[in-house]
């Protein structure tokens, strides 16, 4: 596995390394008109990750391409612009594969996510759940650091939560952290009975010594500050293996995670990615806030989590 | 952040010092913070704890100055009784928790005993101060009310309201914090703060417009707000963030504070003068801008009585 990436200029020297030997994934991007997505879809292609497809409304794609000086005649497109059907297409050419990834272009989550949730949908894993992770670079922090649930999971129940672990458990892995360190995020580091959610975590941190969850150091209920900063966590006398050192922070409630990562972009100048895991292939879904070069990162994420 | 330091400072010259009563003040960079704040003409300290231990840290750090008055109180619980009683007198214009646990205090304060609740619901709010941002931000409630039902949130916001024009924001901008703008019978959330956003429009929360729901990047960035196609004046504005829980208000200030380097300070309202709130871990220059943010506040008061 190597040591951990610490930052989305390692990952993508490590996902064109591993995926360079295997040759590229395959991408598809449904609804393919939004041109940043062309752009960053073009770059990972060149820089030898992926071999890209697009589903969607040809017209609109080629537009969007043709602001950029893009030439889309070489690249392989299946035209739907009905578009619950192009996502069904998009998922039946990604678990055609063995490699494969797919990426949301212009199409609102729910609407993608409606037709990737139903029944027999072939990119769902029978018992897993799919959830969000989001993965930060901070100024300041020598870890990416990664937050779940912000996107999927509105409010997780404790099975629900366990689900959220596991699968964030599995993307650190993927980047090479051999056993990261969980802090589930309260508003304090005491367990009150008035507050369910400190109760509830101080149960899945129990799970967790007791090796109900795997390959992780899980410790919870932990303030933001006393999970992330070292100096807050002596201050506060708080000890264990995760306190002022976490990789993974899992917040109860899909807005706390959704306004950390917008407070993050918007207030730290973090580079941030998105990713739906937990399904058979990584779901790269991109946010407003992002960039080419953001996106790109996704697509590199996305990759080692594909197997490479 | 600054700006409040000044104002605090021109409230201390304008209406004195502002009276301070400490609670737990066995701690470096308080008593460092109440040093300067005195000195800066903004507050006058009373201590409340053990006296000998804090006089000895008073020396040791070598603040010097004139020594400042301690009330010599043992045990966390008369501490708190001994400032909840010095504010029921009047003797004090702010009460301050130091290194003392927030729920004990709180519990004392507003024992029926000291007559101190003003308001229905007591909440927390912090005010931050975040580089980037072009104005206050107060986030409310990530200290005091764990999950707040449809009239707590109100009663939450009114509270808010308030203190930001005590900071001195005419007609404060509420953004009712959601992870989403389209507003989903499947999520309670987005539901009530639809529900809470029509609400606040009627003659209750006068003085203050209120919005929602936004996700927080449209909340501060009008450039989010219009790629979302969102016309609203509060949006991209917000001088307060209204949350549902206190997970939500917590973590999210403090992941502005440890990340995006904000100084803020946290207070309590809805008693009859401001809690202000500081944590073990906060700097010597948070823990001035609390006191600042609530001498501030507390000038305020004296004016509106």
């Amino acid at each position: 596995m190597g040591d951990p990436v610490r930052t989305f200029e390692e990952l993508r020297n490590r996902a064109q390394t591993v995926v360079g030997g295997l040759g590229p994934l395959r991408l598809v991007l449904v609804a393919p008109n939004d041109a940043d997505d062309l752009e960053a879809v073009d770059a990972a292609r060149r820089l030898g990750l992926v071999d890209p497809v697009l589903v969607g409304d040809r017209e609109q794609a080629e537009a969007a391409a043709g602001g950029l000086g893009l030439d889309l005649s070489t690249t392989e497109l299946v035209e739907e612009t009905d578009m619950r059907s192009a996502v069904r297409i998009a998922v039946e050419l990604v678990c055609a594969d063995t490699r494969a990834i797919l990426m949301r272009g212009r199409i609102p989550v729910s609407q993608m996510m409606q037709v990737v949730l139903e029944d027999g949908s072939r990119l769902r894993v029978h018992g897993r759940l799919l959830t969000h992770v989001g993965i930060f670079q901070i100024e300041g922090v020598p870890r990416l650091i990664l937050v779940s649930d912000g996107g999927m999971v509105a409010a997780p129940d404790l099975g629900q939560k366990i689900g959220i672990i596991e699968n964030a458990i599995a993307v650190a892995r993927a980047l090479g952290n051999e056993r990261p360190r969980v802090a589930l995020l309260a508003a304090v580091e005491t367990v009150y009975p008035t507050m369910p959610v400190t109760m509830e975590e101080a149960v899945i941190s129990k799970m967790g010594e007791r090796g109900q969850i795997k390959g992780a150091w899980i410790d919870g209920p932990l303030s933001l500050d006393v999970a992330v900063s070292e100096h807050a966590a002596q201050q506060k006398g708080v000890g264990g293996d995760v306190a002022g050192r976490a990789d993974i922070l899992i917040v109860s409630q899909i807005e706390v995670g959704n306004g950390m990562y917008k407070a993050l972009v918007s207030f730290a100048g973090a580079r941030a990615v998105g990713l739906v895991v937990g399904g058979r292939y990584p779901i790269v879904v991109t946010s407003r806030s992002d960039t080419v070069g953001n996106k790109i990162d996704a697509i590199a994420v996305a990759c080692l989590l594909a197997g490479g | 952040m600054d700006e409040v330091v000044e104002r605090a400072k021109e409230s201390g010259r304008r209406d004195g010092p502002r009276r301070i009563a400490v609670a737990g003040a066995l701690d470096v960079s308080l008593l460092e913070a109440v040093a300067e704040a005195g000195r800066q003409g903004i507050v006058e300290a009373h201590l409340v704890g053990d006296r000998d231990k804090i006089l000895g840290l008073w020396e040791k750090l070598g603040i010097g100055g004139e020594e400042p008055a301690v009330e010599d109180v043992a045990g966390d619980e008369e501490i708190c009784h001994t400032v909840a009683g010095l504010a029921s007198e009047g003797a004090v214009d702010i009460v301050m928790k130091g290194f003392i646990s927030t729920s004990l205090i709180l519990r004392i304060l507003l024992s029926g005993e000291y007559g101190l609740r003003r308001k229905r619901t007591v909440s927390h709010t912090a005010v931050l101060g975040i580089p980037g941002y072009h104005k206050l931000l107060i986030i409310t409630d990530g200290g005091v009310v764990i999950r707040p039902d449809l009239e707590q949130k109100c009663d939450i916001i009114e509270n808010a309201v308030e203190v930001s024009r005590a900071l001195g924001v005419e007609r404060p901008k509420v953004v009712l914090l959601g992870a989403s703008e389209v507003v989903n019978q499947h999520s309670g959330e987005l539901m009530e703060s639809a529900t809470l956003a029509k609400m606040c429009r009627s003659a209750r929360m006068e003085g203050a417009v209120v919005d929602g729901p936004f996700s927080f990047d449209v909340a501060v960035s009008r450039d989010a707000a219009e790629f979302q196609g969102i016309t609203s004046e509060v949006a991209g504005d917000a001088d307060i963030i209204a949350v549902s829980s206190i997970e939500e208000g917590n973590i999210i200030s403090k992941t502005i504070i440890e990340f995006a380097g904000a100084i803020f300070g946290g207070l309590i309202w809805g008693l009859r003068l401001p809690v202000s709130l500081v944590s073990r871990s906060d700097t010597r220059m948070n823990k001035m801008a609390a006191l600042s943010v609530a001498a501030v506040v507390s000038s305020q008061l004296l004016h509106e009585a």
